[in-house]
């Protein structure tokens, strides 16, 4: 049976933590990206914002749209790169977000279309977190390196994990 | 994955760009769940498609939805519709689609960075298995664009 779900690659930030999760030498050899991961970060917050760029991209090429329910109430806004929640420190300890990114188009040098959606709950009526967004991305290059990082300069903690799958459609 | 892929392609169709609708049919019945995937763009600048299963033109649609726009955000319900909303990038989970005793229940979400994030449940009202999806652009006179492609996955249970 032909393997058209593979993971190939996989990170776990350790006791240290980590200011990013990095991919890189990602094969061309599939039609799609799915990275799945589980999320927490060190700062003062219910939650933080993931920030995602291709092939260390420096300039902006990102369009999109997100939305997102919290304690705090409902909101929707331009994304730039946002593509994922975290859970944050003023979450419950061991409390981690679960987070699907899809990355289509992966190897195109055309557009890339990344929908993703994230959650972190916390047994309460506050501090839950659920985003959803859309992003168009127009480097004009394969993706062959992926970071994720936690805006504002926080860090992952350890225990975070994120794998990387790639999907074929044939 | 463990003990072989479940996660088998079991069509992809691509736009010639000529199409407006494109179907699935003879799906079989062999897998738990199915994926399906659609990368595409309307040649008139629809960011809409609709959904129809089984060929079904009866009123045995509906679905909730929230989506943010960058400027509300929104929640809704849509009952007894012929065909369903869908979006021009989407994944969409049909979920014990082969069994002939329930109705369909179908977890999907659309995004299209100039206009919207959607996440949403369809419900189709038949016991009937799915044996035929097609998905159409909305919006007159449109097609789906040249290269825009559409990928049925089928997942087996252990």
């Amino acid at each position: 049976m032909a393997n058209t779900f593979e993971l190939i690659a996989s990170s776990t930030v350790g006791a240290g933590g980590a200011s990013s999760i990095d991919f890189t030498s990602i094969p061309s050899t599939y039609s799609d990206l799915l990275i799945k991961c589980s999320l927490r970060t060190g700062e003062a917050a219910i939650y933080t914002d993931i920030d995602i760029t291709f092939n260390g991209e420096s300039a902006r090429q990102w369009r999109g749209f997100y939305a997102v329910t919290t304690s705090l109430g409902t909101s929707t806004n331009t994304s730039f790169n946002i593509v994922a929640p975290a859970t944050a420190a003023n979450s419950t300890a061991s409390n981690f977000s679960n987070c699907d990114i899809y990355i289509q188009n992966y190897t195109s040098s055309g557009v890339k279309s990344i929908g993703s959606e994230g959650v972190s709950e916390n047994n309460s009526g506050s501090n839950f977190v659920l985003n959803m967004s859309g992003n168009t991305v127009t480097n004009g290059t394969a993706v062959t390196t992926i970071n994720l990082v936690p805006f504002g300069g926080n860090s992952f903690v350890q225990y975070t994990t994120a794998y990387l799958y790639g999907i074929k459609n044939s | 994955m463990a003990a072989g892929s479940t996660y088998e392609p079991i069509a992809t169709q691509t736009s010639n760009g000529s199409a407006s609708t494109i179907t699935f049919s003879s799906i079989p019945s062999t897998y738990t769940d199915l994926i399906f995937v659609v990368k595409s763009a309307g040649s008139g600048g629809s960011v809409d498609t609709t959904l129809r299963f089984n060929g079904d033109t009866g009123s045995n649609y509906s679905r909730v939805y929230v989506y943010g726009d960058g400027s509300s955000t929104v929640t809704a319900s849509v009952p007894n519709q012929t065909q369903i909303g869908s979006g021009v990038n989407a994944i969409h989970h049909f979920m014990n689609y082969s069994n002939s005793t329930t109705y369909k229940t179908v977890l999907g979400r659309y995004w299209e960075a100039s206009s919207i994030s959607l996440e949403m449940c369809i419900l189709w009202r038949s016991t009937a298995a799915i044996n035929s999806i097609a998905i159409s652009i909305a919006g007159g006179g449109q097609t789906f664009t040249n290269g825009s492609t559409f990928t049925l996955y089928g997942i087996a249970a252990a």
